[in-house]
């Protein structure tokens, strides 16, 4: 609310209605008078206001009546009663209703600028408060990438930096850390911007059809094709394409798009036409292209035109400080989404949610407050929201050799069926002597 | 021929110092550069008392003004000694048609007490009289309340907060002010 602050007056007498509003408009406040109760909640109906001053007595519809209508309407509307000496008592009960507060008619001007002034410098605090909440969040935010670690500042320095540049980007990480995001919000900050954003999953496709899909096909170029298609390196024309799963294109395609990047031109599938295209091309992989380029299943060349600047994400597990703000920013996006409460996660809830490896990452994360906003109604986060809390502890560390994982998978087992060996052998569907060889063998004992 | 009204008309409404009526005239010559008029009406005051609030309605006063207005007048402003009130207000300093012909201010309150007893240490009346009269005739050249709180067009809670302000207009107020006033002397018919 800003010094134009909305008021709606309320009141029988046509004098004080006019009055009222021609002195509230020359103290630059935007004002309107209304003179009964069923003709001010039509007002409320109709937009916003800020600020009601509300007549206690009215004909008809009275002034606590119209007070309780408008804070079902809009709770959010500060209301000052006028009331007459007499009437005190009423306005005390409109106050205990939600009233702000009551003035005395006649009014006292000095009383009601002062009342209106502090109102509107409060609401103007509450305003600036939320505003610089959402630039504190927006501070570790980049589009839709949350974090505020290290590694993502770094990251989104990076996608500042590159991001008005027609560099070629290869974007690294495991699966679920947001690769797509980040390439989003490169094309989203650069020039290309209003030009189309074009995603494409090339382990989605079988290698012919990827071919297609990228390069389009002319007019009987295999069968089937009975119309010309334009592929997506033309419907991204001025603007961004993106490659995931860049790492398990055959090495013919790979060819084809080395061309494209050397050449900046293309031919249809069956096509004879030379095709200009002007796209500056994202890629993505959870690969190790490094590698795959030594063990030759990766072109080199093509590698090193892709990765001229080189974006890694680090998996959740590496970057805890940003889980805490990662499940605020869901829950308030599938609070709206699910119309929802959910505010806060208790700590053992926390503790085990951080001690997690997430093995999908952001994406699991994601779906897994979706779940828990789906399932319940909030406000908080509990234990029985995590689904993987319902298969067991989660271990603070991973076991990384089959022996180990082996050895735990069947301690486990043992305690579950109270160690009855004959039990806990038909369970894991191996004979009583080889459960006993392995409880020798790893040294399990019984924990008492 | 048409006469276009160019002379603000001070009204002297019931019993008021010639000296502030003067320093009113010389104030609104300084900040307007129009010709000022000086006119006695002993008629509008009766008219308008209020007899259980003991006070004078200055909606009335107002209308009545608007109606003694010569043709000549481009403004009126009425200056009272008594205590002015409008039908919302318990009371009111002043009161000014905005964007509009006619002003009335009083000299009731600005003296310092409720009782209008001049209270000793005030500032000379004088200055709070005169920024009163430019305040309120500002918002007949259609000036709202200033943000600046040098500024005459300021709005001051309270008399003694308004002699913190000064008898001028901020540049801003003043663009505005001759702005307006532009139009009230050469495209209003």
């Amino acid at each position: 609310m800003t010094e134009d602050a909305k008021i709606l007056v309320v009141d029988d007498e046509p004098i004080v209605c006019l009055s009222l509003a021609n002195w509230l408009q020359e103290e630059n406040y935007l004002a309107k008078a209304v003179q009964d109760g069923p003709s001010a909640i039509e007002a409320i109906k109709e937009q916003n206001w800020d600020i009601v001053l509300l007549d206690l007595k009215m004909p008809g519809m009275d002034g606590l009546e119209v007070l309780r209508k408008i804070k079902e309407i809009a709770p959010q509307i500060v209301i000052i009663m006028m009331t007459a000496y007499a009437s005190v008592p009423s306005s005390v009960q409109a106050m205990k209703e939600g009233a702000y507060d009551y003035i005395i008619k006649p009014l006292d001007v000095e009383e009601l600028t002062l009342m209106l002034k502090k109102i509107v410098e409060h609401q103007q605090l509450v305003t600036e408060n939320f505003l610089l909440r959402k630039r504190l969040t927006d501070r570790y935010a980049f589009g839709d990438i949350i974090g505020k670690s290290p590694e993502m500042v770094k990251v989104f320095e990076l996608i500042d930096t590159v991001a008005d540049t027609n560099a070629t980007v290869l974007i690294t990480g495991e699966t679920g850390t947001g690769k797509e995001l980040v390439a989003r919000a490169i094309h989203t900050n650069s020039s290309r911007r209003y030009s189309p954003f074009i995603a494409v999953s090339c382990a989605a496709l079988p290698d012919t059809l990827l071919e297609s899909e990228l390069f389009g096909y002319d007019k009987g170029a295999f069968t089937g094709a009975d119309r010309t298609k334009k592929g997506r390196f033309e419907l991204a024309h001025g603007g961004t394409l993106f490659l995931d799963e860049i790492g398990d294109i055959s090495m013919k395609t790979q060819i084809k798009l080395l061309r494209v990047l050397q050449e900046k031109k293309f031919q249809r599938l069956g096509g004879t036409d030379l095709i200009d295209v002007d796209v500056r091309l994202i890629t993505a992989t959870n690969r190790e292209l490094a590698e795959a380029v030594e063990k030759g299943q990766f072109r080199s060349d093509l590698y090193y035109r892709l990765n001229v600047v080189n974006i890694h994400l680090p998996p959740l597990r590496e970057r805890k400080d940003d889980i805490p703000l990662l499940i605020t920013h869901f829950m308030e996006k599938f609070n709206v989404e699910f119309n929802k409460k959910f505010d806060r996660i208790e700590q053992p809830a926390l503790n085990l949610v951080l001690s997690y490896p997430w093995p999908g990452n952001v994406r699991e994360l994601e779906n897994v407050i979706e779940r828990a906003t789906v399932i319940d109604h909030g406000p908080e986060l509990k234990v029985q929201h995590l689904p993987f809390c319902n298969l067991e502890q989660a271990p603070s560390s991973q076991p990384e050799s089959l022996e180990e994982v082996e050895k735990m998978h069947i301690a486990r087992m043992l305690d579950r069926n109270d160690w009855n060996v004959a039990q806990t052998a038909r369970v894991l569907n191996i004979d009583r002597s080889t459960l006993h060889k392995k409880i020798k063998k790893f040294g399990l004992e019984r924990q008492q | 021929m048409i006469v276009r009204p160019r002379v603000i008309y001070v009204v002297r409404l019931g019993e008021v110092e010639s000296e502030h009526l003067e320093a009113i005239s010389e104030s609104i010559q300084d900040h307007f550069g129009l010709e000022t008029n000086v006119m006695e009406n002993h008629e509008i005051l009766p008219c308008a008392l209020d007899r259980v609030r003991k006070q004078y309605n200055s909606n009335l006063i107002l209308k009545k003004l608007l109606e003694i207005c010569p043709t000549d007048g481009l403004k009126i402003l009425g200056v009272t000694n008594f205590d002015l009130f409008s039908p919302i207000f318990s009371y009111v300093f002043g009161e000014a048609q905005f964007n509009g012909k006619g002003a009335v201010i009083s000299t009731f309150r600005l003296r310092g007490e409720a009782d209008g007893k001049i209270l000793p240490g005030c500032p000379p009346l004088c200055d709070r009289i005169e920024k009163e009269a430019i305040h309120e005739l500002g918002h007949t050249f259609g000036l709202r309340h200033c943000a600046d709180p040098d500024c005459v067009m300021h709005y001051s809670v309270g008399v003694q907060c308004a002699d913190r302000k000064f008898a001028f207009f901020c540049p801003a107020c003043r663009e505005m002010m001759l702005w307006h006033m532009a139009t009230d002397l050469f495209l209003k018919t």
